[in-house]
């Protein structure tokens, strides 16, 4: 049948073809976005670090007796690693690199301005030979002055200078230099002057998850506070083998009142950090297909009423000369007539929803059209399966049993 | 023309067996006015149903045109019905959610017959049933008669070889049931073949040819038999 026609029979079953619009909608707006989700998500795993990961380990400690001695404790460790063999620098890092998550305050400001915007970066406290440990390449500026650092377990004081990486410098200065420009910190605007700008790395996950991996900041400042946590960055020989994990863990492991808690390679954080992002992305796949397979059984269950309605229809076609190929055939072209205003509303609704997400929930997405395409084929497929068995049936209909009641 | 050698039609249940059509010779040439008359259940739906290929038969053979169609698959059977037969049921059987229009347009796509020759098939055959001014109007919009006027116009817009009719006048009234045969017998005369079931012996007489079954078994008769044998 003509297009015209398939229209006339859909406008006289309205509420059935408003039933499959509205569901074709509502299952491109889900899987539109659990696909958007899920492939900013992935996307992050192709974010190279930039970092030297089989070069560089994370060491946590964990300190329990609150009697000990941290600053005593700190120097004897990095003593106690800088021996071990195929180490060539060890540091104390105030976190950890790559598994970092950000906290709320995690925010920097170019100015004191209330309404003035943030950007999300993730900020780390290293002591002396942290930058060197890390790779720092400087492209702007100096490192810190020895007279710059601060340690301590006083959680207030602050050094007051910092260095931030290029793209930070950029998307808050653009062109003009950063160098000597304040910054400020957290809701508290934490004043800091920018004493140098290093090429981008990927420090810390939190940053990654707000889409501003290269957003970081480095402070000269070896404060534990009252956290347990003590950990340290470690430079070691290229090619080395992995019994450097072991021998820095055995070289930590003898001390009192504390324990090790990990010794990895930075590649092998970054790892277990993706994994549990491709779960997230398998999450988000499964959910999809739960509304599709949803879907395709709400078609199945509406095509084979409307055919069940309009078999005496379909058995005069058969006696006017159609195939069964042709019956079949105009029923799935009525399908793809819904699936595209489907796919029409449900695009709106999905910009939407994913404009909602956005601003009401942290989470990472992305609108990507070759996406959307892809959604939109995969919908109609499904949706096309979907209408294949009452299809099929309808075209099974006997002319000559229909048009024989009168 | 049309010609079954030894037709049979069995309907089978996993109890019963059926012989709806038995052994059936027949042989029409173009342009006859067949009237095909019978008790109910006698198997003249049967008969009509092959012979316009909405039926497969289990024994025999049946030329269409010269061409055998016992073993033809779905789609060639399609196409042959949609290319050389029109059919007009006693229940009219058009589509209610489509004009009249659309109605007598729907076979001619079938047929792949381009836009423009659709569009005047479709007006001569409605003007040729007298409801050209209707077309926009949908099939609950008319009378019975009408109705059936919009299929006699959907049959004869594909130019068929055969119109094939069963009890066409079945739901109408005398007059419009006159008014209906009177358009049939136009057709036929304008060189259409015409094979009618029909249950009415009038209407019957007004055929060339009287084919009477009975039984399953298919005879011709005279039109003083067929006052004596119609039931």
């Amino acid at each position: 049948m003509a297009i015209k026609h398939i229209l006339s029979l859909i406008l006289k079953q309205k509420s059935i073809a408003l039933l499959i619009i509205l569901q074709i909608a509502i299952t491109v707006m889900i899987v539109s976005n659990t696909a958007f989700i899920s492939y900013a998500t992935l996307q992050n795993w192709l974010i190279p670090s930039k970092l030297e990961e089989r070069q560089i380990l994370n060491v946590t400690t964990r300190v329990f007796d609150t009697s000990t001695d941290v600053p005593a404790l700190i120097e004897k460790d990095i003593q106690a690693i800088e021996k071990v063999p195929g180490v060539i620098a060890a540091s104390y890092a105030g976190r950890e690199l790559v598994l970092n998550s950000l906290g709320p305050g995690w925010t920097i400001f170019k100015d004191t301005q209330p309404e003035t915007d943030y950007r999300v970066f993730g900020y780390f406290g290293l002591d002396e030979k942290g930058a060197d440990v890390l790779g720092l390449e400087l492209v702007e500026g100096r490192k810190f002055y020895a007279s710059e650092y601060i340690k301590g377990d006083e959680t207030t004081k602050n050094a007051g200078v910092m260095m931030i990486s290029e793209e930070l410098a950029k998307s808050l200065f653009g062109d003009s230099s950063a160098l000597g420009q304040s910054v400020y910190i957290s809701r508290q605007r934490i004043a800091h002057q920018v004493i140098g700008v290093y090429k981008g790395k990927m420090l810390g996950e939190g940053a990654t998850y707000s889409q501003q991996p290269y957003h970081s900041g480095i402070v000269p400042e070896v404060i534990w506070g009252n956290r347990q946590r003590v950990n340290y960055l470690v430079r070691v020989e290229a090619g080395v083998s992995e019994r450097v994990l072991e021998d820095v863990e055995t070289a930590l492991y003898h001390t009192d009142g504390r324990m090790v808690d990990r010794v990895e390679f930075v590649g092998r954080a970054k790892k277990r950090l993706w994994d549990g992002r491709s779960t997230f992305a398998l999450t988000m796949a499964g959910i999809s297909l739960i509304a599709c397979v949803v879907t395709a059984l709400g078609i199945v269950a509406l095509v084979s009423f409307s055919v069940s309605l309009r078999k005496k229809d379909h058995g005069i076609l058969r006696a006017l000369g159609a195939s069964k190929g042709q019956v079949m055939w105009s029923l799935i072209k009525e399908n793809t007539i819904l699936v595209f205003i489907g796919l029409v509303l449900g695009f709106g609704l999905s910009i939407l929803l994913y404009y909602f997400l956005m601003h009401n929930v942290r989470v990472q997405s992305v609108v990507e059209i070759p996406l959307l395409v892809g959604v939109a084929i995969f919908t109609w497929l499904v949706s096309t399966l979907a209408v294949y068995v009452p299809a099929k049936e309808a075209a099974k209909v006997s002319p000559a049993q229909v048009t024989k009641s009168s | 023309m049309l010609k079954m050698n030894e037709v049979s039609k069995i309907y089978r249940t996993d109890l019963i067996e059926t012989h709806a059509l038995s052994n059936v010779n027949l042989s029409i040439d173009e342009g006859e006015f067949i009237a095909v008359t019978g008790p109910s259940g006698s198997g003249k739906t049967t008969f009509l149903n092959i012979a316009g290929l909405l039926e497969r038969f289990e024994r025999g053979d049946y030329y269409l045109d010269g061409e055998n169609v016992a073993n033809l698959n779905d789609k060639k059977l399609s196409q042959l019905r949609n290319e050389k037969i029109g059919f007009i049921f006693q229940g009219f059987n058009l589509i209610s959610d489509l004009s009249l229009y659309d109605n007598v347009e729907v076979p001619l796509i079938f047929r792949g017959i381009k836009a423009s020759e659709r569009k005047k098939r479709i007006e001569e055959a409605l003007e040729l049933v007298g409801l050209a001014s209707r077309m926009k109007h949908y099939p609950a919009q008319l009378s019975g008669g009408q109705q059936q006027r919009v299929a006699i116009a959907r049959a004869l817009a594909g130019k068929p070889r055969f119109l094939l009719a069963d009890e066409p006048t079945g739901n109408l009234d005398s007059l419009m049931a006159r008014q209906v045969m009177d358009l049939l017998q136009e057709v036929n005369q304008a060189g259409t073949t015409l094979i009618m079931v029909t249950h009415d012996n009038e209407l019957a007489r007004r055929a060339g040819r009287n084919i009477q079954i009975l039984d399953g078994e298919l005879t011709d008769i005279t039109k003083s038999q067929l006052t004596d044998l119609a039931v």
